[in-house]
C-alpha cells in the first residue's frame, strides 16, 4: 500500500518536468488528495531535484560505465554476467577496505592516515567516529581503553566524534590539545598557529602552556603558544572553513591572494600573484578543490586579468595591459 | 494548483531536509522499527497538514515539536513510551542555522555515495538524465530502449533513493544542550573541570 504510493509518486515526479498543462493538473490533483500522497510526492521530487546538484560537483560514474554499447549487452550473456560480477566484487572490495582500518584499530600501536597533495579522504574509525583529512595531511590514531588519541602531524582534518563518555577524544596538533566527547570540529595546523572550528557540540582546547578554553558550536579559535583567541563565527566563515570536506572551496569576499593560497594547497605547482594590486582584489565563488583552472578562467573573464604559464611551469596572474 | 506547488516547494526546502534527523532522534525513543516508520510518517503527514505553513521556516524545530506532541499523546493513551523518554526528547534541541547548512552538504555527499549502489542500467539511465542532461527520448534512442522503459528505470532510481533516505538516521553525536547554554559555556574561558565535562555528556 505504502509501497504503491511511493512508486506512483516516483513516476509522477519524473514526469512532471516534461508534463503538459493537463497532466500537470492531474499530478497536482493526486498530490492534493491526501497528506500521504503529498509527502510521498515531495520525497520523490526532492530526490529528483537534489540529484541535479551532482552535475555541479562533477559527479561521474566509474569509467567502466561510460560506454553505451556495453550497457545494452543483455545480462544473460556471459559478458553481461561477468561484468556484473566485476561490479559486485569491487563493491565488496570497497566494503572490505572500509573494514580494515576498523580491525587494525584494535591493535595498540598508532595507525597513520595520510593524504597526498590534492587528495581529500574520509576515514571511518572503529568507534564510529569519522575523519575527513584534507590535502597533504597526516593523522595518527591510537585507541586505548580510556582514551582516543589522534595526532594531527600536519595539515588539516575534521573530526566527527562518536559519543563515548568513558573515552575522551583528544586531538593533538603540536602542543595544542583539543578534547571532545561527542562533537564535530575541524583543526588546521599552520606554520604559526592552529585554527579550530567547532560545528557541533563543545570541545575544550589546551595550548602548550596549559591554558584552557571551551569552544562551542558556531565558534572558532586561533591557538598560538600562550594565547587562545576564541570568537563566534558567522555561518559564511564556517561554510568556508568546512567546504573542503565536500572537495569544494568557498570564497566569500576573500582576496584573490587568499583564494589562490587555498587553491595552491591542492596544486603541485602553485599559482603566483606577484602584483599586490591584483592580490588584494576581493572575489566570491564556489569551486571544486581541483577546479583552479575554472577559477583562473573566471578571473580572466570577470576581472580582465591575464593568466600565463611561466617557463618554470607555475601559473601567474597578471593584469592585462 | 499554484497553492499546492508553493506548499510542495516549502515542504521540500524546509521540512524534508530534516527527515533523517527526525528519524535519528526518534530512534532513541522508539525501539521497534515499525513504530519508528509509523511515527516518522505521521509527523511528516501532520507537517504537511499545517494550515499556516508559510510561516514555518525552521523545519527541524517544527518537526521535533510535532514529534514531541505526538509522542506525549500516544504515551498518555497507550503508554508506549515512558515519561523519562519524553524528557529525553525535550533535551534534544538543535542549533538550527548551522545544522541546516551542514545538512545540505552531507546530503549531497550521501547521494554521491549512494548512486553507485543502484542497479547498473538504472544508475546509467539516471546518470544520463540528471548529470548529462539528456532527454528521455535521447536516452531511449542511444540505448535502443523504449521511452517507457527509460521512464521505468528513472522511476526506480528515484524510488530507491527515496527509500534509502527514509531509512537514514542522522546520528546524534553526543547530547546537545540548547545553543544558548553552549554559548554561555564558551564565554567562561578556562577552568574546565571534570564535573562540567559530565554536564555536557550525560544523556
Amino acid at each position: 500500500m505504502k509501497a504503491d504510493i511511493e512508486a506512483k509518486a516516483a513516476t509522477l515526479a519524473i514526469r512532471l518536468p516534461d508534463a503538459g498543462e493537463a497532466e500537470r493538473a492531474d499530478i497536482m490533483a493526486w498530490v492534493a488528495q491526501n497528506p500521504v500522497h503529498a509527502v510521498a510526492f515531495a520525497r520523490a521530487e526532492s530526490a529528483w531535484k537534489d540529484s541535479e546538484r551532482l552535475k555541479a560537483l562533477g559527479f561521474d560514474l566509474p569509467a567502466d560505465e561510460d560506454s553505451a554499447d556495453e550497457v545494452i549487452v543483455p545480462v544473460e550473456t556471459g559478458k553481461g554476467i561477468s561484468r556484473r560480477t566485476v561490479v559486485l566484487s569491487s563493491v565488496a572490495a570497497i566494503a572490505l577496505a572500509g573494514l580494515l582500518p576498523a580491525i587494525r584499530m584494535l591493535g595498540p600501536g598508532p595507525e597513520s592516515f595520510s593524504t597526498q597533495l590534492g587528495e581529500v579522504r574520509e576515514v571511518r574509525l572503529a568507534d564510529g567516529s569519522v575523519l575527513h583529512i584534507n590535502t597533504d595531511s597526516e593523522v595518527q590514531v591510537t585507541f586505548s581503553k580510556d582514551r582516543r588519541l589522534l595526532r594531527l602531524v600536519r595539515g588539516e582534518a575534521s573530526f566527527d566524534v562518536a559519543h563515548d563518555t568513558a573515552r575522551p577524544f583528544d586531538v593533538e596538533a603540536g602542543d595544542t590539545v583539543t578534547r571532545a566527547v561527542g562533537t564535530r570540529f575541524t583543526i588546521r595546523r599552520r606554520e604559526d598557529d592552529v585554527e579550530l572550528t567547532v560545528t557541533e557540540g563543545i570541545v575544550s582546547v589546551r595550548d602548550g602552556t596549559g591554558q584552557e578554553a571551551r569552544v562551542a558550536a558556531g565558534h572558532g579559535a586561533q591557538i598560538t603558544p600562550g594565547a587562545i583567541a576564541a570568537a563566534a563565527l558567522d555561518p559564511q566563515t564556517i561554510a568556508r572553513r568546512t567546504a573542503w570536506q565536500d572537495r569544494m572551496l568557498e570564497f566569500d569576499g576573500l582576496t584573490i591572494g587568499e583564494a589562490v593560497a587555498e587553491f595552491n594547497r591542492y596544486r603541485p605547482l602553485p599559482i603566483v600573484v606577484a602584483d599586490p594590486s591584483i592580490a588584494s582584489l576581493r572575489v566570491g565563488g564556489r569551486f571544486g578543490v581541483a577546479e583552479s583552472d575554472k577559477f583562473l578562467g573566471a578571473l580572466q573573464a570577470g576581472f580582465g586579468l591575464k593568466v600565463i604559464e611561466r617557463a618554470d611551469g607555475k601559473v601567474e596572474i597578471l593584469s592585462k595591459q | 494548483m499554484h497553492e499546492i506547488r508553493a506548499k510542495l516547494d516549502w515542504f521540500e526546502a524546509v521540512i524534508l531536509p530534516h527527515q533523517a534527523a527526525l528519524r535519528g532522534r526518534l530512534s532513541r525513543i522508539l525501539r521497534s522499527s515499525q513504530d519508528l516508520d509509523d511515527t516518522v510518517s505521521e509527523v511528516l503527514a501532520r507537517a504537511w497538514s499545517t494550515e499556516d505553513w508559510a510561516r514555518v521556516d525552521h523545519g527541524r524545530a517544527y518537526l521535533f515539536h510535532i514529534a514531541r506532541n505526538l509522542i506525549i499523546d500516544e504515551a498518555r493513551r497507550d503508554k508506549i513510551v515512558s515519561f523519562e523518554q519524553i524528557a529525553d526528547l525535550e533535551l534534544l534541541q538543535s542549533h538550527t542555522i548551522l545544522e541546516d547548512q551542514l545538512h545540505a552538504r552531507s546530503e549531497l555527499r550521501w547521494l554521491q555515495d549512494f548512486l553507485p549502489q543502484l542497479p547498473r542500467q538504472c544508475r546509467h539511465v539516471f546518470h544520463m538524465r540528471r548529470v548529462q542532461e539528456k532527454s528521455m527520448r535521447e536516452i531511449a534512442e542511444e540505448l535502443s530502449l523504449s521511452v517507457s522503459t527509460v521512464e521505468k528505470h528513472l522511476a526506480k532510481a528515484v524510488l530507491l533513493i527515496m527509500r534509502a533516505r527514509w531509512q537514514r538516521e542522522e546520528t546524534i553525536l553526543g547530547p546537545r544542550t540548547a545553543g544558548t547554554a553552549d554559548a554561555r559555556a564558551t564565554d567562561e574561558s578556562g577552568h574546565r573541570s571534570e564535573s562540567s565535562d559530565t554536564r555536557y555528556s550525560s544523556s
